[in-house]
């Protein structure tokens, strides 16, 4: 028996209440004061592999001047090998290559309304529908769809059914303020994922039983990350008209715009083209959310022409590419359905051109724990010197399907793919994976997949992985594999110590049966996150590797440290509250802690939504109240600055004797516009002692007293200061 | 309960402190509160709480009126017949010990210590939020016309925990339970160690399916008398647990 048996014996006068349901969404607030600000951000990764080292490094730097925004991003890559001692091949060339790209180098500002934005420069435009993501330098004029609370209305997967063994409350919060509450009695409790839409997104469901335990029920990931719902009438849309990468070496001049609006709150249409000169592409979805268990539905379609070929392709130069996927079920039966099919050149090409290869990762390998330089991407080395080419292998069909089932603890899934592409070999897999929860913490797995590739013999991969705490913070992980007749294994350990806030330091030791092995230190400190990883293996030798990330932000004199500057930055001044945690409404936990100087920056911040942050004084003298207004909103690409002054205050407790008469009934003491009850000692409170006034009327159903306070001086560092006023005299 | 406690705090105010001032049962609430509780309980170090920590409080979003809460700390004890004893204390002070909750705000109370707290053994207090009604302004200048109403009151246990547990299989029997007036057929049990334990369940040795439910907390240091139940005969297995650790106690009932 643990800790939290001990603590549910020790809750047991919880007062419940009725259910309540959230009436409204935050709405719209004021933004806060406007500041100039100006941020520089760093993200390396360096290594010495093979003997020869490689850097990657990003730098990001910016400045919000009022209305203004300048933003350059890029990065510079020196690698050696297509590194990745677990998981990727063993150096091949010696070659080391140096690498640079400017990939966002922009100004912006509002035009016409607060929500369009207009950029001057290079940006990336985002992926969306059917057109992938793409360079361009140019102008472009971008509306962000909001609902009438100022927010993206995203639909959100919550179905939830679980066991209760007790009767209690479901809530779902957000942060502090709770938008939902329902009362459940024991038994299978299941509930409509309809009551979470109108909802804010974000937020966490739990349900507190009556015995005061306290569960928190996991939303299911799904299509989310995909499925964009609109609420009805809303419409976002990004046009943008300049030059992209071509296929010829040379910039090719382009057009591309994408709009999606919203029908209905269960329908969104989203559709938007892409020309230049050498190709031209249309994309057309629609998103729907059905009714019930019967989940979420997606649909695209679009088409790619190829307008200008390079010398010796002989591809197919149109065709048309359609997807649709279906999500449905709750959390104990449900499945996913994929179907995709490629006309001709179905696919919308990718285009790499040597110039723009990929630097390979230095030392990188986010199962160490430690991630390269994250605006520099790495993968395959492209050849240099090679010309231009579709490098994709586009796909011809697409058939995916999964179905899962939980119960009891245990989850199975089983999945099924056939895969057919334009160059390589069909590819055809099926595989189930089993797992569940062995004497509460420890997890188990088996997986078991079958695959065809082409002609060749079909192959049997088998695996188990056991995973058991050891300890509070350390996690133990084996796991056994079998990939087509070969078997490997390897043993983790991996921990976490949060020493503080903005103080983490993480660790993960690894050892491979073929004799790699690998230990990973990172440690979070002040805005500053360092890590450093040495590699073993039989064949690359002894590899080094570390990286280093972090931001500082400077604004009012001040350089204040941030571990990754937003697009929006606020920079929070309590001077009289050094190391005070600072709490926002989009985060359980503390946001962030003032520094020495009483400084620190938020970054992230939800855009256009209502936000309140609480600087909390609860390491500060008692008495020290927090004077400002923190309830406001940021828009993209704007810097504020808050500055909240304190001041102290003295409580007091004043005791007396109530008339007889006045005995057993309500009382209050009027203190100004603030009465205050006259509690069951006999006494009641005043917050701030200078408030007090020399007599004070005591109130009660039938009637009135008044008390006369007498002078009593006080030490200002007593906690708990009281005097006894004696007799209330009845009027 | 509560009213004796009124009776013993309408003294004066010197004679409060030191003085018993009630019990507060631990069962059902006596009226439906407007305020949420997100934290059960407080389980600090000596050290976070002389710093202080937060205890936040949210006002329910259907509440239609703010309402004033009163959060003070005492001290708790045990009797042996397993009541709950708060007593007034200066160990613990709280800020504000008066707050106004509005519908759906987020607020929260400091909760410090005043004098330093060894960390050789457990110390326990509770927080009691008593809730008020709202005064009505016209009640005050023209005719008062409060009603009397019950209030709403919450205990929250507060826990300041030992650097480590110190001893292990804290749980002696210090015979059965005698005097007038008593049941016959408990035990007393004393908890030796310097952290609290609960008693999960008794089971006969003679008949392992046989296992009766318990869940008696005894907070270090205290005695409790535990019932021992019909369906438990001959010698006696006690299983309970502390923080980190659960054990079997067996005892031979004659």
């Amino acid at each position: 028996m643990g800790a939290p048996s001990v603590i549910l014996a020790l809750c047991g006068s919880l007062t419940w209440s009725s259910i309540s349901v959230a009436a409204d969404m935050p709405g719209s607030t004021a933004e806060y004061p406007k500041a100039d600000l100006g941020y520089l951000s760093y993200d390396a990764a360096f290594g010495v592999f093979g003997g020869r080292p490689t850097v990657s490094a990003s730098l990001e730097a910016g400045l919000r001047l009022g209305d203004n925004a300048f933003d350059v991003q890029g990065f510079l890559s020196t690698s050696y090998a297509t590194s990745c001692p677990f998981g990727c091949v063993v150096p091949r060339s010696a070659e080391t290559v140096v690498t640079g790209q400017i990939n966002t180098f922009a100004y912006r500002r509002h035009f016409f309304d607060e929500k369009l934005f207009l950029t001057v420069g290079r940006r990336n435009a985002p992926p969306d529908g059917e057109l992938p993501g793409e360079r361009i330098d140019g102008l472009s004029l971008v509306k962000q769809n909001l609902d009438a609370n100022g927010a993206l209305n995203l639909a959100d997967v919550r179905r939830l059914s679980f066991y209760a063994p007790l009767g209690g409350v479901l809530s779902y919060r957000v942060a502090d303020r709770i938008y939902y509450q329902k009362a459940i009695d024991p038994g299978l409790v299941s509930v409509d994922s309809s009551i979470f839409d109108r909802l804010p997104a974000g937020g966490i469901t739990e349900v507190t039983f009556t015995d005061g335990r306290k569960i928190v029920i996991p939303a299911r990931s799904s299509l989310q990350s995909r499925l964009l719902l609109y609420a009805p009438g809303t419409y976002s849309f990004d046009v943008s008209a300049g030059t992209t990468p071509g296929l010829n070496e040379a910039y090719a001049p382009a057009l591309r715009g994408v709009g999606r609006i919203g029908v209905t709150s269960e329908l969104t249409l989203g559709g938007g083209g892409e020309l230049t000169s050498d190709f031209s592409r249309q994309s057309l979805d629609v998103s729907v959310k059905l009714p019930g268990h019967f989940g979420y539905a997606q649909a695209g379609a679009g088409g790619t022409q190829l307008l200008h070929v390079l010398p010796g392709y002989a591809g197919p130069r149109s065709g048309v590419s359609i997807e649709a996927e279906w999500q449905f079920g709750s959390n104990q039966l449900g499945g996913d359905l994929l179907v995709r099919r490629n006309f001709g050149l179905g696919e919308p090409p990718t285009i790499v051109r040597p110039r723009d290869a990929v630097p390979a990762c230095p030392v990188a390998d986010p199962s160490f724990g430690l991630s390269p330089a994250s605006a520099a991407p790495c993968g395959p080395l492209a050849s240099p010197g090679s010309r231009a080419l579709i490098q994709s292998d586009p796909i011809r069909s697409q058939i995916r399907a999964s179905l899962y089932a939980a119960a009891r603890g245990v989850s199975l899934t089983v999945n099924a793919e056939v895969d057919t592409n334009l160059l390589t070999p069909p590819l055809r897999s099926v595989g189930l994976r089993l797992g569940g929860r062995l004497y509460r913490r420890a997890t188990w797995a088996i997986f078991a997949q079958g695959s065809k590739f082409g002609p060749d013999r079909p192959r049997f991969d088998l695996g188990l992985t056991f995973s058991t705490p050891l300890g509070r913070s350390v996690q133990a992980n084996v796991s056994v594999e079998n990939e087509g007749g070969q078997t490997s294994g390897d043993v983790q350990v991996s921990g976490a110590r949060s020493i503080d806030l903005q103080n983490d330091l993480r660790y993960n030791a690894r050892v491979a049966t073929d004799g790699r092995a690998a230990l990973t230190v990172d440690r979070d400190f002040l805005g500053v996150s360092a890590g450093a990883a040495v590699i073993v293996g039989p064949v690359s030798g002894v590899a080094v590797a570390g990286t280093l990330r972090g931001g500082i932000v400077f604004g009012d004199g001040h350089v204040v440290s941030v571990r990754q500057p937003g697009d929006s930055l606020l920079l929070l001044k309590a001077p009289g509250l050094p190391h005070a945690e600072v709490f926002d409404t989009s985060a359980t936990y503390p946001k962030t802690r003032l520094d020495e100087a009483g400084y620190a920056v938020i970054a992230n911040l939800a855009p256009y939504r209502s936000t309140t942050l609480r600087v909390s004084a609860a390491k500060a003298p008692i008495g020290t109240m927090v004077n400002g207004d923190l309830i406001g909103s940021v828009q993209p690409g704007r810097g504020y600055e808050i500055t909240l002054s304190t001041r102290r205050i003295h409580p007091i407790r004043i005791f007396f004797r109530l008339p007889s008469v006045g005995q057993g009934l309500d009382a209050y003491a009027v203190i100004g516009d603030a009465p205050a009850p006259v509690e069951s000692d006999g006494s009641f409170y005043v917050e701030d002692s200078t408030r007090l006034t020399p007599h004070v009327i005591i109130v009660w159903s039938s009637g009135t007293c008044l008390l006369t306070i007498p002078a009593t001086p006080r030490a200002d560092d007593t906690a708990d200061f009281h005097v006894d006023a004696g007799e209330c005299v009845v009027q | 309960m509560w009213t004796r406690e009124n009776a013993l705090f309408n003294r004066s105010a010197p004679a409060v402190l030191g003085v018993l001032v009630g019990v507060v049962a631990l069962t059902a609430p006596i009226a439906s509160s407007a305020v949420t509780f997100q934290k059960t309980s407080i389980i600090v170090t000596p050290a976070e709480l002389a710093k202080g920590v937060d205890y936040p409080l949210i006002g329910l979003i259907d509440q239609k009126a703010p309402v004033f809460l009163s959060i003070r700390a005492y001290a708790w004890s045990q009797t042996p017949d397993n009541q709950m004893i708060l007593t007034p204390t200066t160990d613990i002070t709280t800020f504000p010990q008066l707050l106004r909750v509005d519908a759906g705000a987020n607020t929260s109370v400091r909760v410090q210590s005043t004098r330093s707290l060894d960390d050789t053994s457990e110390h326990y207090y509770r927080l009691v939020l008593e809730e008020f009604p709202p005064l009505e302004t016209k009640a005050v200048k023209v005719v008062p016309t409060v009603q009397i109403r019950s209030r709403p009151r919450v205990t929250v246990p507060i826990v300041v925990a030992p650097a480590r547990e110190e001893r292990r299989e804290p749980l002696e029997i210090t015979g059965p339970r005698s005097g007038a007036g008593s049941p016959s057929g408990s035990l007393m049990l004393h908890n030796t160690g310097n952290t609290v334990l609960v008693v999960k369940s008794l089971a006969s040795t003679v008949s392992p399916a046989t296992r009766v439910p318990v869940g008696v907390t005894i907070l270090a240091g205290s005695t409790i008398a535990v019932p021992l139940p019909k369906a438990i005969s001959g010698d006696v297995e006690i299983i309970y647990s502390t923080a980190k650790n659960s054990y079997v106690l067996r005892h031979a009932v004659h």
